[in-house]
C-alpha cells in the first residue's frame, strides 16, 4: 500500500531517520543533538511548513537538504538524489531563500540575478529577459542598477526569492522569509509565496509565527529539540487539541456567576472562563454550541452584545504537544 | 564547468569596477620602497652597489604575493565571517573545490596585473642604477640560493656572465 501511493504522488524531498550532531568547541566533551531522528517526505507542488522555536532544528534541516550541513545519520534525498553524495545535482534542482543576507554586495541588483543564473549556465538572452521580469514583478525595477547597501529589509528579501528562481527551480526553500518584516511586507511575501505554490512550485519554508504556518502551508511539522512531533495539515493538527475550539461571548450584565455555571453544562465544553463582561467557552468541536449558548443567554435574560468564534490555534496545539508556548 | 567561468566572470567584473583603486593598492607600496631603496639612497652611495638589481624582482615578487593576497583572502575572510556572502556562491552548481580553486585562479591573475604594472613603473624609477641582462637576472635568481655566496660577489651582470 505504501508502494502504490508512491508511485502516485511523486516524492521531490525524502528525509529519513536525519540526524545531526554538533561538537561545540566551548563546552568540550558536550554533544548537541540538533536533529534527533527527523522523517518526513513532501510531494510535487506541496507547500510544506516547519514549524517551531528558535534552535528546534529547523535551519539545520534546511542547511542539510540544501548541501550546505553535512548529517551526521540518516538520508535526505532531493528528487530521489542523496544531498550527501551528489550535491551539485541537487544544487541544480533548488532554489534557496536563506535566513541571513548573503546578497552579493560588489553586483548591482540586476547583476545578482543575472550572474546567480550565468552560474547554472541559463542561456545569456533567457537570463536577461527573466531578470528583468523578476525585477518588475518584486518591484525592485527602479532600482535594478543599485548595490544593495541601501536595501530595506522587504527588498533585500524580495531579491533573495527572485535570485533563488532565476534558474527555474523544482523545489524552494525558505529559511524564516518574514522574519524581521513589517506587517504589510509580511501580507505581500505571503501572497507572492502563495503565486508561486500555485504555479506548481514545491516550497518548503521554516517559520516560528503560528499565523504565517497556518495561512501558507498544506502540511505542517512541528519540531522541537531536532524531534519531529507532529505532522499533518493545519486544520487536522488544531482539531487534535483536546477542547482547542474557543467561544467568546461580549455580554452587556450579569456574566458571571449563574451564566457561566449554566454553560458548563453544555455538551462539548471543556473550561469556562468568565471574567467582568467576557466569557470564554473552551470546548469540543460539537455542533450548534453557539446556538445552544445563546439560547441559555437568552432564558437567564443575558444580553449578549458580541460572539467570536476563533478555530483552535496552532499556538494551543504547541502549547499541547511541548509544554511550552512557542514565544519563550 | 559553466559554473566555474561563470564565476570567474563574476569576480573579473567585480576586478575591472574596482580597477582605481586595486591599481592604486597595488602600485603604491612598491613605489615608495623603489624610491627609497632604490632611487634616494643608491643616489647618497650609502647602498652596496647591485643592491637595485636585487631590489627590481624583490618587490616585483612582493607586490605581486602580497596584491593577490589582498584581493583574494580578505573579502573571503568577510565573506566566511561577517556576510556568509560564500553561500551564495557555494549556491551555485559546482563542488566545493571547484569554487576554492576559482579564488586561486582569480589570485593569480591579479598578481600577473600587479606585475605587469609594477615591474615598468619601478624599472623606471631605478634605471640609472640597474645593469640587469636577461641572463643576468636568471644568473642571480639561480646564484641567490646560497647565501655564502651573497656576501662575497657584487652582483652585477657582468661578474655573473664571466662564472
Amino acid at each position: 500500500m505504501e508502494n502504490l501511493k508512491n508511485y502516485i504522488v511523486e516524492n521531490v524531498i525524502t528525509v529519513r531517520d536525519l540526524k545531526k550532531t554538533f561538537k561545540p568547541k566551548a563546552r568540550k566533551g558536550v554533544e548537541v543533538k540538533a536533529l534527533d531522528g527527523i522523517a518526513f517526505e513532501v510531494p510535487r507542488g506541496e507547500f510544506f511548513g516547519l514549524l517551531g522555536p528558535n534552535g528546534a532544528g529547523k535551519t539545520t534541516t534546511i542547511g542539510i537538504l540544501t548541501t550546505r550541513v553535512l548529517p551526521t545519520g540518516g538520508v535526505a534525498q532531493i528528487e530521489g538524489i542523496d544531498v550527501a553524495r551528489d550535491p551539485v545535482s541537487v544544487k541544480r534542482r533548488i532554489g534557496v531563500v536563506p535566513q541571513v543576507n548573503n546578497l552579493d554586495r560588489s553586483l548591482t541588483a540586476k547583476e545578482i540575478l543575472l550572474f546567480h543564473a550565468e552560474y547554472f549556465g541559463v542561456p545569456k538572452h533567457e537570463r536577461e529577459e527573466s531578470a528583468q521580469r523578476l525585477l518588475e514583478r518584486f518591484e525592485l525595477a527602479d532600482r535594478a542598477d543599485e548595490k544593495i547597501n541601501g536595501f530595506s529589509g522587504g527588498m533585500v528579501q524580495r531579491l533573495k526569492i527572485g535570485r533563488a528562481l532565476m534558474h527555474d527551480p523544482a523545489i524552494l526553500f525558505l529559511d524564516e522569509p518574514t522574519t524581521g518584516l513589517d506587517p504589510q511586507s509580511r501580507r505581500a511575501m505571503w501572497d507572492l509565496l502563495t503565486e508561486l505554490n500555485q504555479k506548481g512550485l514545491t516550497i518548503l519554508l521554516t517559520t516560528h509565527y503560528m499565523e504565517e504556518a497556518d495561512q501558507l502551508c498544506r502540511r505542517i511539522a512541528i519540531i522541537d529539540h531536532g524531534k519531529l512531533l507532529a505532522l499533518d495539515s493545519p486544520a487536522q493538527l488544531k482539531r487534535s487539541v483536546p477542547g482547542g475550539y474557543l467561544i467568546e461571548l461580549q455580554v452587556r450584565d450579569g456574566a458571571n456567576g449563574s451564566f457561566g455555571e449554566s454553560l458548563r453544562s453544555l455538551l462539548g465544553v471543556v473550561e469556562i472562563k468568565a471574567e467582568n463582561d467576557r466569557v470564554r467557552i473552551y470546548a469540543d468541536r460539537v455542533e450548534g454550541l453557539l446556538a445552544n449558548a445563546m439560547r441559555l443567554a437568552g432564558e437567564q435574560n443575558v444580553m449578549v452584545t458580541d460572539a467570536h468564534v476563533s478555530e483552535p490555534s496552532l499556538e494551543n496545539l504547541f502549547l499541547h504537544l511541548t509544554g511550552r508556548s512557542l514565544r519563550e | 564547468m559553466t559554473a566555474f567561468i561563470a564565476l570567474l566572470h563574476r569576480d573579473l567584473r567585480v576586478v575591472r569596477r574596482e580597477l582605481p583603486s586595486f591599481l592604486l593598492r597595488v602600485v603604491l607600496n612598491p613605489l615608495l620602497f623603489t624610491f627609497i631603496f632604490g632611487f634616494v639612497m643608491p643616489r647618497m652611495g650609502i647602498i652596496q652597489h647591485g643592491y637595485t638589481d636585487m631590489l627590481l624582482p624583490g618587490i616585483l615578487g612582493l607586490s605581486m604575493t602580497l596584491s593577490s593576497m589582498q584581493a583574494v583572502s580578505l573579502p573571503l575572510v568577510i565573506d566566511f565571517g561577517w556576510s556568509k556572502e560564500i553561500e551564495d556562491r557555494l549556491l551555485a552548481p559546482i563542488s566545493i573545490a571547484g569554487v576554492g580553486l576559482e579564488k586561486i585562479i582569480v589570485g593569480v591573475i591579479q598578481a600577473i596585473l600587479a606585475g605587469i604594472v609594477v615591474m615598468p613603473l619601478a624599472w623606471l624609477l631605478m634605471r640609472v642604477h640597474l645593469h640587469l641582462s636577461l641572463t643576468g637576472v636568471i644568473n642571480s635568481a639561480w646564484w641567490s640560493a646560497p647565501s655564502s655566496r651573497r656576501s662575497k660577489s657584487v652582483w652585477c651582470s657582468q661578474c655573473c656572465l664571466r662564472r
